[in-house]
């Protein structure tokens, strides 16, 4: 009776171990309105399962596949819940790293929430450009009146003002979406004021809060530094290894040769042994003992072997 | 990717006979189905898929006829594959390794007898000697045979290993030792054994700085681990500061800074070159800005990053891929680059065509769309075959899904678009009847269009445009001014919502439809009768030119209208001229001068020949229309702009004349008497024909006249 229980658990722990679980959980994203929450009901689907799997009440969910490892590459095909869509929507397809510590976590976005502050964001840049556009006609009829410009400037700023105008309509759409997609509960309190006065149209504001931390100017200087000098640091260690390895390689060797000796020590004692010689045979095997010693260390099977044969020997 | 585990086969090398390399030899690895044979050389090389140097492997079987493994446990050991060092595979032939156990063995009995010959002969002389007891003889006898026994048992062992050594390993020291010891010349191979030893001293320190050595990978490990944290944090930094040259952008965007903008699209693409999207971006504004050797560059840092994507993950990246080559195949349509053109659209086409065997509905379209930038390049080439059979069949994908889709607006507009490129391919290739049924289908389906959605009327002026031109190509007057009735309808209307946005261009539409007709009516042509001229095309299109005259006055301050306005004025005085309706001219013509006035400020030294001319032709009509004051206003003007116009004098000098300025008359009457004595008489004869010398001035033309004369 016994047997058939060990056997069954010994499946199971063969079954489990061929097949790697890889966790997740999916939230929607934080609004400045209104924070993220765990989404429940999402159908997940992975490249390599015949199933879906679906989150919980709490967002999780767990896929399994079997002969995935930590540090497989597994991709997500299809990640769907109806009224809801990926916040980034290159994370279908794209491949992620199998963990079975790390869980993987999926963003999502409420649809009518994204297209309610796509409209707000369109509208405040709108504004905002509209004010810019009058701001700037306001000046250029001034100069006019005060003749600071001549005429056929005035005509020319005019045309340029119109042409800069529609330009920035245009890319008002892309913008917004962008905008719209943003993840406020992973902002720290600079960068979610940020993001916030940019959605307002308040951009003066927003554009002195950015330069408090960030400086456009020596951006690609102080980021190719920084990877130069990691890279050099990666460049020194290998060659070290490299060089130690070769170094080892050498050494190594050596050793080897110490060893054959042993061995031949080992068999000269023995042939000794045979001959009747066994003050020749003890000599050899403690020179034998010795290059053991050192090669292997006092409590090796091998050194406690042959001091056991000269032990006999001096009987 | 496939890697090679190199090896070869030889032989067991013995004293007499170093080890051959073996042909033949079946190797199978555990886990491939097929095995591998080794060559004439005793090579053979294994392909191993995914294995890295130092990943484990098996052997299954190694196999010759009348060979077998010198080392039987090879089979299974678990090896280390390299792509450097090869895998040596000893066999022997059973025969020899009989031949030779049996040979070490009779040698080992031999040394064995003789030894226990010479200590049996030995202790019998200690019994004798009574150096030794009874009692400690016969334990020394018992010794003696238990030992030689021990060594019996011991040498088939022995034998059967030296048999299986290689002699081809043991390096020249080695080999004497171990000849020695088979040979049983024990002394001899201690003593070598002596000159081979290392000093246990070099052996302790090798062992320590073998260890040393490790403790320093060990660190150094350490250091790669650390880096490998930096670097990931050093990532993770310059993700935010993308993000912040993004938010950047947004704000000089916002204040019509494009430069700047674009600055900060190109630093976040400099911050990673690998980064597609950043790339793309970059380029896709840079091609805005039409800063092209820039757009350029990054479009096609996108394309290898794409390139390299699609390679990685198709199912994902495909898509953008082939995005990337149309929108590269349009960039290099501006500099008139068609040959880069054609070979990134080919290659986009040849993906959407393999991606359209899936035979979804978006699918078909991008190979429309795609076709339909092809279309373009074949026309820019002038493949005319070539752009009609394209356009073609993006055609009639189109106008299948169209027909499945017959009330979805967008799909609609979509093939009512690609039926008006139809017909102006058709158009510019000659091909005007086939050209007008497409236009025609456009048409209604436009109409039917607008039905659903009446946002869709801004689709119907550029059909109706190209019907103008094509009736006006064919001569086709009463379709064409049906056209342009409903063209102008449409403009009228928007002209009447938004005054400010639609009035000048309706202006310029106007004028072109006006000076098109008057051209095509033939009024102008000297060579056409009258009864030749289209009279109702004619007062058609004047129609249409004071329209656009009104208009024209409206919206003279901005930049590109005085070009249309002067275009105006200029023909309709063409026109008067035509009929010496000389009082409209004269009109139409003061209202040229400021314009020209204006050119001629800017420009001096170009302007300075059109300016004048303008000048002394309205001098003269003022004359003839009896406006002297203006006569003599704008001929002292035109003599300023150019003094060297001698011919104004017969203009001015009437003018002045005819003022009452007998003194300033009767000067230049006088300087130019002698060359012009003739002709200002004959003037002056016409002037009176004409009733234009008032009263006042009779006596004074009087009084010229026999000056003239004397």
């Amino acid at each position: 009776m016994k047997r058939p229980l060990i056997l069954t658990f010994w499946l199971l722990f063969a079954v489990s171990a061929l097949a790697q679980t890889q966790q997740g959980y999916v939230r929607t994203i934080g609004r400045p309105d209104q924070p993220g929450s765990s989404l429940e009901g999402v159908v997940i689907q992975a490249q390599g399962m015949v199933n879906a799997v679906v989150s919980d009440s709490t967002g999780r969910f767990s896929i399994s596949i079997p002969g995935k490892k930590d540090g497989d590459p597994i991709a997500l095909l299809s990640i769907r819940k109806k009224g809801y869509e990926l916040k980034d929507k290159e994370l279908k397809g794209r491949n992620l790293v199998c963990s079975s510590r790390v869980p993987l976590h999926i963003l999502m976005v409420d649809q009518r929430q994204l297209e309610a502050d796509r409209r707000r964001i369109e509208e405040n840049a709108y504004r905002v450009a509209e004010e810019n556009y009058q701001k700037r006609l306001d000046v250029l009829e001034q100069q006019k009146e005060a003749n600071d410009i001549t005429i056929e400037q005035y005509r020319q700023e005019l045309q340029t003002l119109e042409d800069n105008y529609d330009r920035y309509l245009s890319l008002i759409d892309d913008m917004a979406d962008r905008y719209a997609r943003t993840d406020y509960d992973q902002l720290d309190s600079i960068d979610y004021q940020i993001n916030l006065c940019i959605e307002n149209g308040d951009l003066d504001k927003a554009d002195s809060l950015i330069h408090t931390v960030f400086d456009p100017e020596t951006v690609l200087e102080r980021n190719r530094a920084a990877k130069q000098e990691i890279q050099e640091r990666i460049a020194l260690a290998q060659s070290i290894i490299d060089k130690a390895n070769a170094d080892k390689a050498a050494i190594l060797q050596d050793l080897e040769y110490a060893q054959r000796l042993a061995n031949l020590c080992d068999n000269l004692a023995q042939e000794y042994v045979a001959a009747g010689k066994a003050d020749m045979a003890l000599q050899c095997l403690e020179k034998s003992l010795e290059i053991k010693r050192i090669l292997y260390g006092e409590t090796h099977p091998s050194v406690e072997e042959t001091q056991l044969q000269i032990n006999a020997l001096r009987l | 990717m496939a890697q090679n585990q190199q090896g070869y086969v030889k032989t067991l090398g013995r004293p007499d006979k170093k080890g051959q390399v073996l042909s033949g030899v079946t190797i199978r690895v555990k886990g491939q189905h097929n095995p591998v044979v080794s060559g004439k050389d005793g090579a053979f090389s294994i392909t191993m898929n995914d294995m890295k140097n130092g990943d484990p492997y098996s052997l299954q079987q190694v196999k010759k006829n009348g060979y077998e493994l010198n080392e039987p446990t090879l089979i299974g050991r678990q090896l280390a594959f390299s792509d450097k060092v090869p895998l040596t595979i000893v066999m022997a032939s059973p025969d020899q390794i009989e031949a030779d156990k049996t040979r070490i063995e009779e040698k080992a009995q031999q040394v064995a007898g003789k030894n226990y010959e010479a200590r049996l002969a030995l202790l019998e002389q200690q019994l004798s000697d009574n150096h030794l007891t009874q009692v400690q003889y016969q334990d020394s006898i018992r010794d003696l045979q238990a030992k030689f026994e021990k060594y019996q048992s011991l040498i088939e062992g022995m034998a059967e290993h030296y048999a299986h050594t290689d002699y081809d390993l043991l390096d020249q020291v080695n080999r004497e030792i171990n000849l020695c010891i088979e040979n049983g010349q024990l002394e001899r191979a201690d003593s070598l054994i002596q000159t081979l030893f290392n000093p246990i001293e070099a052996l302790r320190r090798n062992k320590e700085a073998l260890e040393a050595l490790d403790r320093q990978i060990a660190q150094a490990q350490d250091i790669l681990s650390q880096a490998d944290n930096d670097m990931a944090a050093v990532l993770k930094q310059q993700e935010k500061d993308a993000e912040y040259l993004y938010q950047l952008h947004t704000i000089a965007a916002a204040k019509f800074d494009f430069d700047r903008a674009q600055q900060y699209l190109d630093t976040r693409a400099e911050l990673d070159p690998t980064n597609v999207i950043w790339q793309h971006e970059a380029a896709l504004f840079a091609h805005r800005q039409n800063q092209l050797e820039k757009a350029e560059k990054y479009y096609l840092r996108a394309l290898e990053g794409y390139r390299t994507l699609a390679e990685e993950v198709p199912e994902v990246y495909e898509e953008d891929l082939m995005y990337i080559l149309t929108d590269l195949g349009y960039y290099y349509l501006d500099p008139e680059r068609f040959d880069l053109a054609e070979t990134y659209t080919q290659e986009a086409l040849a993906m959407a065509r393999q991606r359209a065997q899936d035979a979804s509905e978006q699918s078909k379209l991008d190979v429309a769309d795609v076709l339909l930038l092809l279309h373009i390049i074949y026309l820019s080439t002038d493949r005319v075959a070539e752009s009609e059979t394209v356009i073609n069949e993006a055609f009639d994908i189109v106008k299948k899904i169209a027909k499945k889709h017959s009330k979805d607006p967008i799909v609609l507009d979509r093939y009512q678009s690609i039926m008006e490129q139809v017909g102006f391919t058709y158009y510019l290739n000659g091909r005007y009847a086939e050209s007008e049924k497409y236009y025609t289908e456009a048409l209604d389906l436009a109409r039917k269009l607008v039905k659903i959605e009446p946002k869709y009327i801004i689709n119907m002026p550029s059909i109706l445009d190209h019907l103008i031109r094509l009736y006006t190509t064919n001569h086709q007057y009463a379709q064409r001014d049906q056209c342009i009735q409903e063209v102008l309808e449409i403009r009228r209307k928007q002209a009447s919502d938004n005054p400010q946005a639609y009035e000048p261009d309706l202006a310029i539409l106007l004028y072109d439809y006006g000076s098109d007709g008057i051209e095509e009516s033939k009024f102008l042509d000297s060579s056409v009768n009258e009864e030749d001229v289209d009279q109702d095309l004619f007062y058609v299109s004047m129609d249409y030119l004071d329209e656009a005259l009104v208009l024209f006055r409206k919206y003279a301050h901005l930049d590109y209208i005085p070009y249309w306005y002067t275009h105006c004025l200029n023909l309709l005085c063409e026109v008067f001229m035509m009929v010496n309706d000389h009082e409209n001219c004269r009109i139409y013509m003061s209202e040229l001068a400021p314009l020209y006035k204006a050119e001629y400020q800017k420009n001096p030294n170009g302007q300075q020949v059109v300016y004048a001319n303008l000048l002394e032709y309205l001098a003269a009509i003022c004359m003839v229309t009896g406006h002297p004051a203006d006569a003599e206003t704008y001929g002292k003007e035109a003599l300023r702009v150019d003094p060297s116009r001698q011919d104004v004098y017969n203009t001015l000098a009437p003018a002045l004349l005819l003022q009452g300025k007998y003194a300033e008359a009767e000067k230049i009457y006088l300087q130019n008497k002698g060359e012009m004595k003739d002709s200002m008489l004959e003037d002056l004869e016409l002037l009176k024909e004409r009733n234009l010398i008032p009263e006042a001035a009779e006596k004074d033309v009087e009084r010229l006249k026999q000056r003239l004369n004397e």
